[in-house]
C-alpha cells in the first residue's frame, strides 16, 4: 500500500493505492492519525489506486469516521473500483460513509 | 495431501499461520481459481474471504505461537472447493454475531465484519472440527 497526501485548501486528499488489509491497514490508521492530530479534519480518500480491501481495512476506515465525528469532521471516499466498491456495498459502507464518483465530487459535497 | 475430487496443479500449500504469509496464500489460490476459470471478481472475493479466515486463525486458533495452516484447492465437476485447515483451537463461527449493516457511523461496532463477508463470498460454506483439526470449506459454483 502507498499513500499520497496533498492539501487542496478546502480538504486533505489521501490517495491510497494497492491493497487495504491486515497488514496495511495500520499504517493507513498511522497516516490517518497524524494527519488529525496536526488539526486537519477534513478529508477526501481517493480510492482510484485501491485494487483490495478487507474487513481490516473497513475496520480502520470505520475508527477513523468515529474518531473525526466529535470534532465535527468528516471523511469522504472517492473512485471506489471493482471489488472495493462490491465491499462497501455488501456490508452497507456505501450509506453510513460518503461515497462519491470523483474527487471533484468529493470535494464540492464536504 | 491431495483430496478426493480432481486436484488442480496447485493443490495444497503448507504455511505457517502468521500474517507475513498471506500474500502467498493468497498467490496460490488465486492461481488455483484461475485455472478452474473463476473470473476476475470472483477471485478477487475468494482471497478476501481467505484473508478474513487466515487473519481469524493467526488470532485466535493459535493465540500464543503461529502452528500450521494448510490450503487445499480443488475442482469437483463445476464446483470449486478450497478448505482452510488449522490446529488450533476450537472454533465455531455460529457464535459470531451478524452486523447490523444499518448503524450509523457512531453506533456501528468495530469489527465483525469478517464472517460476514466470509459468508457472502462462497456458495456453500461449512465449518467443522475434524481429527482434533478446524476445517473451513468454501465451495463455489463456476
Amino acid at each position: 500500500m502507498e499513500i499520497q497526501i496533498r492539501d487542496s485548501g478546502a480538504a486533505c486528499v489521501v490517495a491510497v493505492a494497492g491493497k487495504l488489509d491486515a497488514l496495511s491497514a495500520g499504517d493507513y490508521e498511522k497516516a490517518m492519525n497524524q494527519l488529525i492530530a496536526d488539526g486537519k479534519t477534513r478529508f477526501v480518500v481517493d480510492f482510484s489506486e485501491l485494487s483490495y480491501i478487507s474487513s481490516a481495512g473497513l475496520r480502520v476506515l470505520l475508527a477513523t469516521a468515529k474518531q473525526l465525528k466529535p470534532k465535527g469532521g468528516l471523511a469522504v471516499f472517492a473512485n471506489l473500483q471493482g471489488n472495493v466498491q462490491e465491499v462497501f456495498e455488501m456490508t452497507g459502507f456505501c450509506t453510513i460513509l460518503g461515497v462519491y464518483d470523483s474527487v471533484d465530487a468529493a470535494l464540492a459535497a464536504l | 495431501m491431495f483430496s478426493d475430487g480432481d486436484s488442480l496443479t496447485p493443490g495444497s500449500l503448507l504455511q505457517s499461520a502468521e500474517l507475513g504469509k498471506l500474500e502467498a496464500l493468497q498467490d496460490h489460490l488465486s492461481a488455483a481459481a484461475r485455472q478452474f476459470g473463476l473470473d476476475q471478481r470472483r477471485t478477487g472475493l475468494l482471497s478476501l474471504a481467505l484473508e478474513e479466515i487466515f487473519v481469524n486463525i493467526c488470532h485466535y486458533a493459535y493465540p500464543d505461537a503461529p502452528g500450521p495452516v494448510v490450503l487445499n484447492c480443488r475442482s469437483e465437476g463445476e464446483k470449486l472447493v478450497v478448505e482452510i485447515v488449522d490446529h488450533g483451537q476450537a472454533f465455531d463461527p455460529a457464535t459470531i454475531a451478524e452486523p447490523d449493516l444499518a448503524a450509523g457511523v457512531e453506533t456501528r461496532r468495530v469489527g465483525g465484519l469478517g464472517w460476514f463477508l466470509v459468508r457472502q463470498v462462497a456458495d456453500v460454506l461449512d465449518c467443522f472440527r475434524e481429527d482434533g483439526r478446524n476445517v473451513v470449506r468454501l465451495t463455489l459454483n463456476r
